[in-house]
């Protein structure tokens, strides 16, 4: 049975489709899993055991009855808890939405549903993503087995180990042996993800294997209408693209070499890649800049909070009072922090200062990438040891897409629309390292 | 005293915009539908819902730019104004600062036979917020409110004119002016009542001839175009009285308290909010191309001006009484209407403007909501004309269709009115009259013309009011 904890989803489909197994005892082995390691590792703010049950046996009916077509029949997926599930607690690891149950589910959940994908359960994050470690959620923290710190989606991470094939979570690509692979902006529709900024820290979905990470990618990508950043592209056959051939493909790599970089530089020279180091003229503001859009746009977003119509309200005398202290209560001290900032750079005596140049620097920056991508298929970063990575916050500011590999914290970017590159790039050093073992750690 | 002065009034006018849903999402735009119906998680600002703009929305906006004379912008983008009020669900309002879709256009006026051109600075597009209901009798002492989010997300275009009005007057009839341009151009309903048409004020005053501007106060709160003006001269006079005590005029938000006539202080423009405006990151700019523009442009329905040179001209009607049957849409397809059934134009307008606004003033009804049919006034004058009814039936018919909706024929019929012409008839009444009353028809024929008229009025009594004046007074001179 615990073979059935070590198969890729795609290998699951097989077994589903041939009916060596059911849907429910597949979902009934991951439970068990959960079950077992949960109680440690505290990765889930909600579990819903009956919600993935009852989907697992509507699946078992649909194939007595005939062929099941969904494309993610079956497969146990975790959601990050700050994407909207009708009906199921929802509250971005805050006390502000603690309780608060959707009326209502976002685009995202609602492809993964009609895909057939099981949902687990919501996972930790930090409070409303505004902070690097589930140490910032409001709740608890989330731990790995050997309790080092575990960044949000680590809490994903530690739980895909065995518990889930997959999911839907901020990339932040600490990834802890994962691939996980952050869209252009505007592939996956933003309708019921809660967010506190619009425009950066983007979802993405975290798997054990490149093929599931295809499989899901063609099932939540397309344009939605209740999104007006929302891209119209066709949506492509993303697994086909882990077949092809990397000659010619011109790679650069950017910032600290390490060990594991240089192997993998090395890995894709082997297949015919061309790889060059390069430099960002724009580096060293990569970070002040998203700091400040991100505190900016965080401090709009959060201020619907306020105690009137959904969430936490703390009952008091006067409108003001209400306001204040349901704010006070109901945030963590990173996200007051961000408010805070935000409201300043916003505030009419600083807003050129900061805000504006930080919107012409973000345009500066995309367009240095602009140039580069005439250059280069592919970017290979390594993640700085620093707690903000180099490669997230430039794919975050460009709108880029990113893909962070289960080998030394290796994030791959690409140009817009670029999957294809990523999906290229990181199936090589997959079959690589799988057929050649060498590093695996972090 | 001394100094003379310069009045300046500058207007801000909120129209909301007459589109089947709402700005940024797919509720129903309806008014006076049961509270918090038509609402949705994008309009109630629920965690993790998204705005989306309503074509129908950027399409009349330009057409009420274009009616104003504006550039359009062909490139303008949406921010956020950031503050906290309960019926303000996202805690930001979605609307245009430093790019607007429309600017620099002009309407212009008619006071007292002298034409002015009123400058319009800039339209925008914003979302309207919700509404607040006070439990008690005012919001300071009143233990809870109520919020109906029906309201919010309602599309509404901002127009602001350049300070270039320069008496109460000019203002009221800027206002009146612009209501009706709004209302041809078929973008609002423009109702004052229902609050699809809502306007502030900006004024001050200045010596004569001085250049610089004096400190002004807001208006708020002025709920019709009297109200409007009355504020103003009311603020007029407050200002004036205060710089000619020595003092000087204080920037604030004035509320107009129509029950006590006058103005008073809702908040001192010294605590300014901060409204922290930056780009809206979850929607696009909005880019239009010329030739969308332009064709939009062609399918302006004739404006109030035109019109009003088209009655002049085609209909041979004064100045006046075009202006009077163009001031709204609908009263002039009305006069239209009936002109197409019965062509007396002249005949039609002093009707209209006599008798059917008369009644609907008295009323206090607009004609969209009389129930008179253009083809039943037409067929009320026509039986007029051919002496079915006297002049005077037909004003008390006319009263019966105001209040029932019925046909006239239906009326006469019903009430007997139909005028007695029939000579036989008429005859035998008459000798009854006069029998009746020897000592009038000895005071006739004494000389006394108004005997007369006496005994007209006795035949009148007798048939109802249903004889033939005419052929009464002819009848009654033969037997005398």
């Amino acid at each position: 049975m615990s073979v059935l904890l070590d198969l890729a989803g795609h290998q699951l489909q097989d077994l589903l489709e041939k009916e060596e197994i059911s849907h429910l005892e597949l979902f009934q082995t991951y439970w068990a899993r959960l079950q077992s390691v949960e109680p440690q590792l505290k990765a889930l703010l909600t579990t819903m055991e009956r919600e993935a049950k009852a989907q697992a046996e509507k699946l078992d009916e649909q194939r007595r009855g005939g062929a099941v077509t969904a494309p993610l029949a079956g497969i146990p997926l975790v959601l990050a808890d700050n994407l909207c599930t009708e009906g199921v607690q929802t509250t971005c690891a805050s006390r502000m939405l603690q309780d608060f149950r959707p009326p209502y589910e976002a685009t995202l959940v609602g492809k993964l549903r009609q895909a057939g994908a099981l949902f687990m359960g919501k996972s930790n994050l930090a409070e409303f993503d505004l902070g690097l470690t589930t140490e910032d959620s409001a709740f608890f923290a989330t731990h790995l087995p050997d309790s080092s710190e575990v960044a949000c989606s680590g809490a994903v991470a530690a739980l895909l180990g065995r518990e889930a094939v997959g999911a839907i979570s901020n990339a932040s690509l600490n990834t802890a042996g994962l691939f996980g692979l952050k869209p252009t902006a505007g592939l996956l529709s933003r309708y019921g993800v809660i967010t506190a900024t619009s425009s950066l820290k983007r979802l993405g979905c975290l798997t054990r294997n490149l093929t599931d990470c295809a499989l899901i990618l063609q099932t939540i990508c397309g344009f939605d209408q209740r999104d007006s950043l929302s891209l119209k592209r066709p949506v492509l056959d993303y697994r086909s693209f882990l077949k092809k051939d990397l000659k010619g493909l011109r790679i650069g790599i950017w910032g600290e070499i390490t060990p594991v970089l240089k192997e993998i530089s090395e890995k894709l020279q082997g297949e015919g890649a061309i790889c060059q180091t390069v430099s960002l003229a724009y580096e060293q503001v990569l970070l002040p800049v998203y700091q400040v859009l991100v505190a900016a746009e965080a401090s709009s977003n959060l201020a619907r909070f306020d105690g009137v119509r959904y969430g936490l309200r703390v009952e008091a005398p006067d409108l003001e009072t209400l306001y204040r202290k349901t704010r006070s209560q109901g945030w963590g001290k990173v996200v007051k922090q961000q408010i805070i900032e935000g409201t300043y750079f916003l505030s009419a005596q600083q807003y050129e200062t900061y805000y504006l140049k930080a919107l012409k620097l973000r345009a500066l920056i995309k367009e240095e990438m602009a140039q580069l991508w005439g250059k280069y298929d592919c970017l290979l970063t390594s993640l700085a040891q620093t707690a903000e990575c180099p490669g997230r916050i430039l794919a975050d500011l460009t709108g880029e897409p990113a893909l962070a590999l289960p080998w030394g914290s290796v994030v791959a970017l690409a140009p817009f629309c670029g999957e294809e590159v990523l999906f290229k790039v990181g199936a090589s050093l997959e079959r690589s390292y799988q057929e050649g073992g060498a590093s695996h750690g972090d | 005293m001394g100094t003379k002065w310069e009045t300046v009034i500058g207007l801000e006018i909120h129209v909301e915009l007459k589109t089947k849903t709402k700005i940024f999402c797919a509720c129903p735009h309806e008014f006076g539908a049961r509270e918090n119906t038509h609402v949705c998680p994008v309009c109630l600002g629920l965690p993790g819902a998204l705005p989306v703009l309503n074509k129908e929305v950027v399409t009349d906006a330009v057409l009420a730019g274009l009616a104003l004379n504006c550039t359009i912008e062909l490139y303008s983008k949406f921010d956020r104004k950031n503050y906290f009020y309960p019926d303000l669900p996202t805690a930001y309002q979605i609307t245009q600062y430093d790019q607007p879709i429309c600017r620099q256009g002009y309407l212009e006026i008619d006071c007292s036979g002298k034409k002015r051109q009123i400058r319009i600075n800039r339209i925008h597009l914003e979302e309207d917020a919700g509404k607040l209901l006070h439990s008690g009798t005012s919001i300071t002492t009143s233990q809870y409110s109520l919020v109906d989010y029906n309201r919010a997300g309602i599309p509404l275009i901002e127009i602001v004119t350049e300070p270039d009005l320069r008496s109460p007057e000019e203002a009221r009839l800027f206002l009146e002016q612009l209501h009706a341009l709004l209302e041809y151009s078929g973008v609002s309903d423009v109702k004052m009542a229902e609050g699809s048409l809502r306007c502030d004020a900006n004024i001050s005053v200045r010596p004569f001839g001085v250049q610089e501007l004096g400190v002004k106060t807001e208006i708020k709160n002025m709920n019709s175009f009297r109200a409007l003006e009355k504020a103003l001269l009311y603020e007029v006079a407050r200002q004036k009285a205060v710089l000619e005590a020595g003092e000087i005029v204080e920037s604030e938000t004035r509320t107009w308290e129509e029950n006590e006539g006058r103005t008073a202080v809702m908040r001192s423009k010294g605590e300014a909010t901060d409204y922290r405006y930056f780009p809206d990151p979850d929607l696009v700019p909005v880019v239009l191309e010329a030739e969308w523009v332009a064709a939009l442009k062609d399918t302006l329905p004739e404006l109030p001006q035109a019109r009003k040179q088209r009655f002049i001209k085609e209909f041979e009607l004064s100045a006046y009484d075009a202006g009077v049957l163009i001031s709204s849409r609908v009263l002039a397809e009305f006069f239209e209407q009936t002109v197409a059934l019965y062509n007396e134009p002249k005949e039609v307008a002093n009707w209209i403007m006599v008798e059917y606004l008369g009644l609907l003033n008295a009323h206090n009804l607009e004609i969209g909501d009389s129930k008179i049919k253009p083809a039943q006034l037409a067929g009320l004058l026509q039986r007029q004309k051919e002496g079915k009814i006297s002049g005077k039936i037909a004003k008390k018919v006319f009263a019966e269709m105001f209040q029932s909706g019925q046909d006239p024929e239906e009326i006469i019929k019903e009430k007997g009115l139909l005028q007695i012409s029939d000579e036989a008839a008429l005859v035998l009444i008459v000798e009854q009259v006069i029998t009746a009353n020897s000592q009038s028809v000895e005071d006739y024929r004494g000389g006394k013309k108004k005997a007369l008229g006496f005994l007209v009025g006795q035949v009148m009594k007798e048939t109802k009011g249903r004889a033939n004046p005419g052929l009464v007074n002819k009848l009654l001179k033969e037997k005398l």
